[in-house]
């Protein structure tokens, strides 16, 4: 009995797991086969390529968990990254214009909740509209072209600086994602957040604010975006209207390969991040290993398929 | 004779649950076989097994001397067909493409028509009448289940299966139901039906098979129950404490409305004193939901006044309503109560998640655990349970859930709407003593609406009768009558009491 008991305990550890599982053993692999796999260098070079990805993702993860969908992070990355790129250049200070800029991601993101949770616009369609508007008004404010300028020193640190041996885009993920852990996992509002995206009438007759927490998903979600733009035009030393799209498609993948382990059918943050690595060290170690971008394409898109499968069939059995 | 449909040692397990245990049944051609028991009992899953939508873990169906294998286009061709408990339409076709649904007529180009023309014969032989023109999306409940029972009939099945086919019926259409059923059966065909409506069973049954705890008691003639029995049989408990009132009505006032008015429901005075249990009765859509609705600031007050311990309070949204201790427990729990996938300890606390945040918000998941847990405890529920998931409770263990969460702050008043929806009768029992200990305890009032006119009269201390979204009755609790009520119900017999 106890042993049988011990089996179901295993199984069960293991189906919760099984993205978490996935990824040490593609670690493990990457390792045997390239020995440069398994160094630091090689690893804060992984962090560090996923840490833009991570705060959109951890973003999205809040919106996800809410209910809402948000289409729009990608293309405001981009924006707000051309924004803040175009204030430095204009000789506002530093401090002031990322300030400046994140106000605005807050701003946009507040529209996308006034869409979503007042006009009842669905965030899928809303915040494809908002989309193209944040990527049209990128290429407006920089008539199509990329913006370079010498950024001073205190705004290249935010992407090119260390923390000891840490580059500070890793420490801003890091503080994302454990700020976005406790939110969603240890906090009243996280739990409320939940609630609304689990079933938006029965929270309502909860006595929640329904309308406010579905504002306050896509304003985060576009907080998190915005962060992203910002680091990501400290890191490139310039502002690019089309940069950061990549970001919605990989940061949607990294949620829903999250969406298969530690809380299975739930976006959660520890899943996400598990996701982000995964995408991080795919591409890293296709990359080691010589194999062309095209088809490291190809790969990732069978494998985040392959994990929603197995989602999939784990909640058919989980019943 | 020989059985056409026999069920031999049929067992279901799931992980953690026997859901059936060696059930042994044959069904009859030409007979109407109900089978009965508690929620949870195993009836659903035993219908599901036979009409192939469900694999047993162990145990053979024999139809017509050959061993069936499962599989739903299988049942089909074997004969079976089913009326399921959930739903099986697609919303937006209209009944003619739900009801041919796989069978369309034309060879290449689906022509409805023909459809259209077989299905006008089949309403006319049958006495059931629905609009084929409209999606069923559009459709009441009520219109929706004779759809279903169409596209059963139109299969011409020999073995009939029907899980809960009255629920959402009205008293006509449950007699044009029967006469096609007790026809059917004329013509040879083996109809098995589940019902939660004793009085259908011996209307309509010829046998009866009772399960309990996924085991059957026995199959009986009707000829040979009478309704305690049958009862007994399903619960193993007596049919006095079937609504045990305990509560004691104090002549201290909770609540009190005068000339409340919403766009659906004017309500000329209206109190609630501790301890009472004010019952509403009326039909469906007589403004009782409505009501409550109010109250609890989901809708719109128009004008009057509502005053709690002789205060005058407003009422502009659920979190009003809850600081002031009025707290709703809704109709269909699953959809407008419960958080389904999370566990039982999220659902409790969720409303009173600040008692357990402490710096930022963060919360104390050690103090919220004691706090569901005196609230479980106060509806009897196994805290064993407190991190289980709340879909993979029964009605009865939900609806405790739903009571449980309006435990954690001093309740002042209940506002419940059907409170024993689709709850069986050993667990309507447990509520019902859970409601009259906490009333006790906390001096609460109740405000309950139920269509289950029994229960309104052994359990109120007053009733009040809606009618198009007017009290047209009013009576104590020595003024009950059944006959009355239904008279008010339907025909607005006073309806001079509150013009609007």
């Amino acid at each position: 009995m106890i042993k049988s008991h011990r089996i179901k305990v295993f199984w069960y550890a293991l189906e919760k797991y099984y993205t978490f599982f996935v990824l040490l053993i593609l670690i493990l692999i990457f390792s045997i086969i390239s020995p440069m796999f398994l160094t630091i260098r090689n690893i804060i070079n992984v962090l560090r390529q996923i840490s833009m990805l991570t705060m959109v993702a951890a973003g999205l993860t809040i919106c996800r968990a809410a209910g809402e969908m948000d289409l729009s992070v990608g293309a405001l990355a981009g924006f707000t990254g051309v924004v803040v790129a175009k204030l430095i250049v204009a000789g506002v200070n530093p401090l002031i214009s990322v300030l400046l800029t994140l106000l605005l991601g807050i701003t946009f993101g507040f529209l996308n909740g006034i869409l979503v949770a007042i006009l009842g616009v669905p965030s899928l369609i809303a915040t494809l509209g908002t989309l193209s508007i944040a990527r049209g008004a990128a290429l407006t404010t920089t008539n199509g072209k990329a913006i370079y300028s010498d950024f001073p020193s205190g705004f290249a640190f935010i992407g090119e600086g260390y923390l000891g041996i840490i580059p500070f885009p890793v420490v801003i993920m890091t503080i994302v994602v454990v700020i976005t852990y406790l939110l969603l996992e240890r906090s009243k509002l996280g739990r409320h957040l939940y609630a609304v995206g689990e079933n938006m009438m029965a929270a309502r007759l909860a006595g929640l604010p329904v309308t406010f927490y579905r504002i306050l998903a896509m304003v985060l979600s576009s907080f998190m975006a915005s962060i992203a733009g910002i680091v990501l035009v400290a890191r490139l030393g310039s502002g690019q209207p089309t940069a950061g799209g990549e970001y919605l498609m990989e940061g949607l993948g990294a949620v829903f390969i999250g969406m298969t382990t530690f809380k299975p059918g739930q976006a959660n943050t520890m899943g996400t991040l598990t996701g982000a690595l995964l995408i991080g060290i795919i591409a890293n170690g296709l990359l080691l290993l010589g194999i062309s971008t095209y088809i490291q394409e190809i790969i990732k898109g069978a494998i985040m398929i392959a994990a929603v499968i197995a989602a999939v069939y784990k909640e058919e059995i989980n019943i | 004779m020989e059985p056409i449909l026999r069920v031999i040692n049929l067992e279901k397990i799931y992980p953690g649950v026997v859901a059936l245990k060696k059930v042994n049944i044959d069904f009859y051609p030409g007979e109407i076989h109900a089978i009965v028991g508690e929620n949870g009992a195993g009836k659903s899953t035993l219908v599901e097994i036979i009409s192939g939508s469900i694999k047993p873990t162990g145990g053979k169906i024999i139809i017509d001397g050959k061993e069936f294998h499962g599989g739903v286009r299988e049942a089909l061709q074997h004969g079976i067909a089913i009326v399921h408990q959930e739903r099986a339409l697609v919303p937006s076709f209209n009944p003619v493409q739900n009801i041919y649904l796989g069978y369309e007529k034309g060879r290449i180009f689906v022509d409805d028509n023909q459809a259209l023309r077989e299905l006008k014969k089949l309403m006319e032989d049958t006495g059931i009448h629905v609009n084929l023109r409209i999606p069923v999306k559009k459709m009441g409940e009520g219109e929706k289940q004779l759809v279903e029972i169409l596209r059963l009939l139109r299969l011409r099945p020999k073995i009939m299966i029907l899980d809960e086919p009255t629920a959402s019926l009205s008293k006509d259409e449950i007699k044009v139901l029967f006469s096609i059923l007790r026809k059917s059966k004329k013509q040879g065909v083996s109809v098995v039906i589940i019902t939660h409506h004793l009085e259908e069973v011996f209307e309509i049954a010829d046998r009866v098979t009772v399960l309990r705890n996924g085991k059957k008691v026995a199959t009986k003639s009707i000829n040979d129950l009478d309704e305690d029995t049958l009862i007994n049989m399903m619960i193993e408990q007596d049919i006095e404490a079937r609504y045990p009132k305990t509560n004691v009505p104090s002549s201290e006032e909770i609540l009190k409305l005068e000339k409340f008015r919403t766009p659906d429901v004017y309500v000329e005075e209206f109190e609630v004193h501790k301890g009472e249990i004010v019952g509403l009765a009326g039909l469906v859509g007589s403004g009782r939901t409505e009501f409550l609705e109010a109250l609890y600031g989901i809708r719109r007050k128009l004008d009057g006044k509502m005053y709690l311990f002789g205060k005058e309070i407003s009422i502009r949204s659920p979190y009003d309503a809850i600081k002031k201790g009025i707290f709703l427990i809704p109709e269909d729990r699953n959809r407008k109560s419960l958080f389904l996938r999370f566990n039982v300890r999220y659902n409790i606390t969720i409303s009173f998640l600040h008692k357990f945040a402490r710096f930022f918000g963060l919360l104390n998941f050690g103090s919220e655990k004691r706090g569901a847990i005196n609230a479980l405890k106060l509806v009897r529920f196994d805290i064993n349970r407190l991190e289980d998931k709340v879909k993979n409770l029964s009605g009865g263990n939900k609806q405790k859930v739903s009571l449980g969460r309006w435990l954690l702050e001093k309740p002042v008043l209940y506002l419940m709407d059907e409170p024993t929806q689709g709850i069986d009768v050993g667990a309507k029992s447990e509520f019902f003593q859970v409601m009259c200990s906490i009333m006790n305890q906390f001096g609460v009032g109740v405000i309950l609406v139920s269509s289950d006119l029994p229960e309104l009269i052994a359990m109120s201390d007053k009733i009040y009768v809606f009618r198009n979204g007017m009290v047209v009755d009013k009576l104590n609790r020595e003024e009950f009558s059944s006959k009355r009520i239904l008279n008010s119900m339907l025909m607005g017999k006073n309806q001079v009491l509150n013009e609007r």
